[in-house]
């Protein structure tokens, strides 16, 4: 007990800054005071332009970081079920050249999954294509489609259909328009999907679309239909909807809880355009080529060959088409990926829980506050240029590292504490650097000058 | 000491920090998803082979055997790509592991984590245009050898190929069965010096189509004796063909107006696949420039379709990403794509281009330059826009006067005679609306037809006078 008083006192004197020498406390306050502005600084510029690039290189790293883990160690894509004509097209055309002209228009076979998915009781369909235009040259094969929606009489599954709104701000016209208007098990979603302004990456999902000339009404985007049919939450969806055409409350985030595999968990949907933090899109199911130390990526290749209507059994089957001459590959953090999976990915981050979420901005202030008061008090025993600059760097990398491993994986949230470390040891690394520079000068017969307060060797 | 000892603990560090997966056990590959009953797996473990029965999802190895002896095929697997399960013979099937190997060593990951390797550019497809357009190289506004061999892409396969002359009298047509994508143009009656209107149908639908010239009896002579001096030259056949592409697209270059090998010069790269290391730049620099050259936009060539009647050529730059390029008006364009308008008249008089916004009208042309006169065979450039998120149509109203305009003459006064693309007075606003309800009261209305990368629009008549317009409608 005496040994860990004597520990304890002997902490406090070496937190006690009035105890340093005068040079020392100046520069103590000084690191202090460097570090708090520049912390406050960068707050400001966090949601510039400039800012909003740096907190996407900040999460691009963990979020690349995160994908590799997910690709090593075959992520569990859960309740998703994808499945990519184009790979089966791409087989089928290997076999026979010929049969080129089937490539870009295969209403057939979405029908034909379509139509096994209904089998197989699936929980929800999205099909990642845009109905807008006819078969160009096989009019059949919409024919097929046709009759499969209409015929349906599966209760349980709910078909997505990708629309857009129009300047107009109507939606959009489909060519099945008439079978999902009759159909009340199918719905209408927005495919958008928000890439940055800068670099044209697509990092989040978007949560809603208002259409309407006079009456407004409202579009989920896909992730968040799909989350919420598949949680049977329709009817919340439609009460969220009037609250927001009534503007009477202002809600920022609306939280939905949906069960995933049996645990409970919240969907949280900020209304707000400008809340970008918790749309943002965690990459765990990985396409073929993303990544080059698992080309192979961790999503299953399913061709028609191998998959029968059992698969589906309460899945959110997700048909869509990664060739890239559909023109639905988009750039993200983790590379060139077609729509259907950018979309999964978003469901994905839904249904797992993965939403990131901003810290409270006072647990931002301390954690930043304790990092430069720590900072200040570090950099006051280290001695040499070499040592600030090792601290600084471990700092950081640690930091970072602790920042992902603790806060980003297990809570989703990025603590932006590398700031206040980063200004610290930039004054100090100038000081000791201008230590080294003049101590040169004075061994060629320079004018001897020292940095007040700090023993240099 | 103590310096030196934390930079190695540093290293360690970052190298652990890097590797986090590299003693991560070898994961699945594949998984056994029906049809398995009396199957068995064979895997290497521990330097021995084990058997293990077949279940259900079961997860699979690189290299695991798997064993059925009624017929391996009845076995269903779901695999990542690269991992197909190859089967042997009628019994057994193995999974093989196909995936491209990443040779980066800790060093290079090390560098590449510290952004101290100069990154590659992002590379751009070079058949990106084919994307936008159909052929590898484009073929409008290219002039053809009526002697030489052209060779057509894959994207001509059971289409057919029309050449018509420019009042629309068909001259050759063809529907190409896939083996047979070649054509002389002196063998299919297309005359040297002339131009012809070339049609890409799907059955009785037309794809695609763009003018096409057929190289003067003079000029294609001086091409064959520059290619021929080459062939006569003491080197290897590699560098002949270099030094072929290479004076084709001099050529192209140097009379831009009258001379467009670029299609020859692609085609000669092409089929040679160039081998010899030292060349292999070379190669490249001149297939690069093959994909930039651009062959769309305005030639003075182009004239020709107005067929001596009053008219105007428009074709839209379009920049999308980092590419640009010039595209017919009705291209299907995108979100976010940012164009401006390009245009050519053979009149001279007074121009201006409204554009129909949902709420209001604005002035696309003039933009920055001053007043709205134009003159004979004078280029003219809108302002640019940029389409949003927004699908949806947007048109444009090109008017033309013989004489000034009482609306823009008032619409001057009040800019002081300063233009610009921005934002409009609610009475600048006002005398362009009623500018364009006389114009499509009185005016006289022309069809905009497209030919490529370009629309034109022509009067009647041999003479204009009075106020005409066309629209121009961009869809997203």
């Amino acid at each position: 007990m005496d040994a860990l008083k004597k520990v304890f006192s002997k902490g406090l004197k070496i937190l006690d800054f009035s105890k340093f020498e005068k040079g020392k406390r100046i520069q103590f306050i000084l690191n202090i005071a460097a570090g708090l502005f520049i912390v406050f600084i960068m707050h400001g510029l966090e949601s510039t332009r400039w800012g909003e690039g740096l907190l996407n290189s900040a999460f691009d790293r963990f979020i690349i970081s995160e994908a590799k883990e997910a690709a090593i160690t075959n992520e569990d894509p859960g309740e998703l079920l994808l499945l990519d004509i184009g790979y089966n097209e791409k087989n089928e055309i290997k076999k026979d050249e010929d049969e080129k002209t089937n490539f870009l228009s295969p209403r057939d076979t979405i029908a034909a999954l379509l139509k096994m998915a209904f089998t197989g009781d699936a929980s929800v369909v999205v099909l990642d294509y845009a109905f807008e235009e006819n078969d160009c040259c096989h009019p059949e094969r919409d024919d097929r489609l046709r009759k499969v929606l209409a015929e349906n009489t599966n209760q349980r599954t709910k078909v997505i259909f990708p629309v857009r709104v129009g300047k107009d701000e109507k939606i959009q016209k489909l060519i099945f328009d008439k079978e999902i208007d009759q159909n009340p098990n199918y719905s209408r979603a927005i495919a958008t999907l928000y890439a940055s302004q800068d670099d044209a990456v697509v990092r989040h999902w978007k949560v809603f679309q208002e259409y309407g000339d006079k009456d407004k009404k409202i579009l989920w985007s896909i992730p968040v239909s799909a989350v919420a049919l598949r949680n049977g939450k329709e009817k919340d969806l439609k009460n969220l909807e009037a609250l927001m055409i009534q503007r009477d409350k202002k809600i920022d985030v609306y939280s939905l809880p949906i069960d995933t595999a049996g645990e409970k968990k919240k969907l949280l949907l900020p209304l707000r355009e400008t809340d970008l933090y918790r749309q943002r899109i965690r990459f765990r199911l990985i396409p073929k080529d993303c990544i080059t130390d698992s080309a192979e990526g961790n999503i299953r290749v399913i061709t028609t060959e191998n998959l029968t209507s059992d698969r589906f059994k309460d899945k959110i089957v997700i048909i869509g088409n990664s060739d890239s001459e559909v023109g639905d590959v988009l750039s993200t953090p983790i590379g060139d990926m077609a729509g259907m999976y950018i979309h999964a990915n978003a469901i994905h981050t839904l249904l797992k829980g993965y939403q990131p979420k901003p810290p409270p901005w006072w647990v931002s202030f301390l954690i930043n506050l304790f990092i430069i008061i720590g900072a200040a008090y570090l950099f006051q025993y280290t001695e040499t240029f070499w040592m600030d600059f090792l601290v600084m760097i471990i700092g950081i990398f640690g930091f970072g590292l602790i920042g992902y491993y603790v806060f980003f994986k297990n809570f989703g949230i990025v603590p932006n504490f590398v700031f206040g470390i980063a200004a610290i040891g930039y004054i100090e690394i100038m000081n000791s650097l201008k230590d080294v520079l003049t101590k040169n000068k004075q061994h060629s017969g320079s004018i001897k000058t020292t940095h007040a307060g700090k023993k240099r060797r | 000491m103590k310096t030196r000892t934390a930079i190695i603990a540093v290293m360690v560090f970052l190298f652990s920090a890097l590797t986090p997966y590299q003693a991560m056990a070898e994961k699945a590959v594949a998984w056994i998803v029906g049809g398995c009953d009396g199957c068995k797996v064979t895997r290497f473990e521990n330097g021995e082979f084990k058997e293990y029965p077949a279940k259900q999802d079961m997860p699979l190895f690189p290299g695991d055997r798997i064993d059925k002896k009624d017929n391996i095929k009845n076995v269903r697997f779901e695999y990542l790509p690269y991992f197909e399960p190859k089967i042997k013979d009628g019994s057994t099937a193995i999974i093989l592991n196909n995936a491209p190997v990443n040779k980066d060593s800790i060093f290079t990951r090390l560098a590449n984590f510290l952004g101290l390797v100069k990154s590659r550019p992002r590379e751009i497809k070079g058949t990106s245009r084919g994307a936008w357009g159909h052929d590898a190289v484009p073929l409008e506004n290219a002039t053809l050898l009526s002697g030489c061999k052209i060779t057509f892409d894959d994207y001509y396969k059971r289409k057919t190929l029309v050449f018509k002359e420019l009042d629309g009298k068909e001259v050759f047509s063809k529907t190409f069965a896939g083996n047979d994508l070649e054509l002389v143009p002196g063998k299919i009656g297309l005359q040297q010096e002339k131009m012809y209107i070339r049609e890409i149908k799907i059955g009785a639908t037309i794809d695609f189509r763009s003018t096409i010239r057929v190289l003067g009896k003079e000029d294609e002579a001086i091409v064959n004796n520059a290619l021929t001096k080459i062939d006569a030259k003491k080197i290897t056949t590699e560098e002949k063909i270099l030094e072929k592409a290479a004076y084709l697209q001099f050529i192209s270059d140097c009379y831009p107006d009258q001379v467009d090998l670029y299609w020859f010069s692609f085609q000669l790269l092409d089929k040679a696949e160039i081998k010899e290391e030292r060349l292999l730049d070379l190669n490249e620099i001149l297939l690069a420039r093959c994909f930039d050259h651009k062959t769309g936009g305005i030639t003075a060539a182009d004239f020709a379709l107005l067929d001596n009647r009053p008219g105007c050529l428009v074709t839209v730059h379009l920049k999308r990403e980092n590419e640009s390029t010039f595209v017919a008006p009705d291209f299907p364009f995108k979100s976010y794509d940012e164009f401006y308008f390009y245009f050519q008249g053979n009149i001279g008089g007074y121009c201006m281009v409204l554009h129909e916004n949902f709420d209001a009208l604005d002035l696309a042309f003039p933009g920055n330059e001053p007043g709205y006169h134009v003159t004979h065979s004078q280029g003219n450039r809108s302002c640019s826009y940029r389409f949003d998120d927004k699908p949806g149509i947007e048109n444009y109203i090109f008017i033309f006067s013989d004489k000034p305009l009482e609306e823009m003459e008032q619409y001057t006064k009040l800019s002081g005679n300063k233009w610009n693309c921005g934002k409009l007075s609610a009475e600048q606003r006002k005398l362009l609306d009623a500018l364009l309800k006389r114009v499509k009261e009185k005016g006289q209305k022309l069809d905009l037809e497209i030919m490529g990368s370009k629309g034109f629009a022509r009067a009647p008549g041999k003479t204009l006078s009075g106020l005409v317009w066309f629209q121009v409608a961009l869809e997203n």
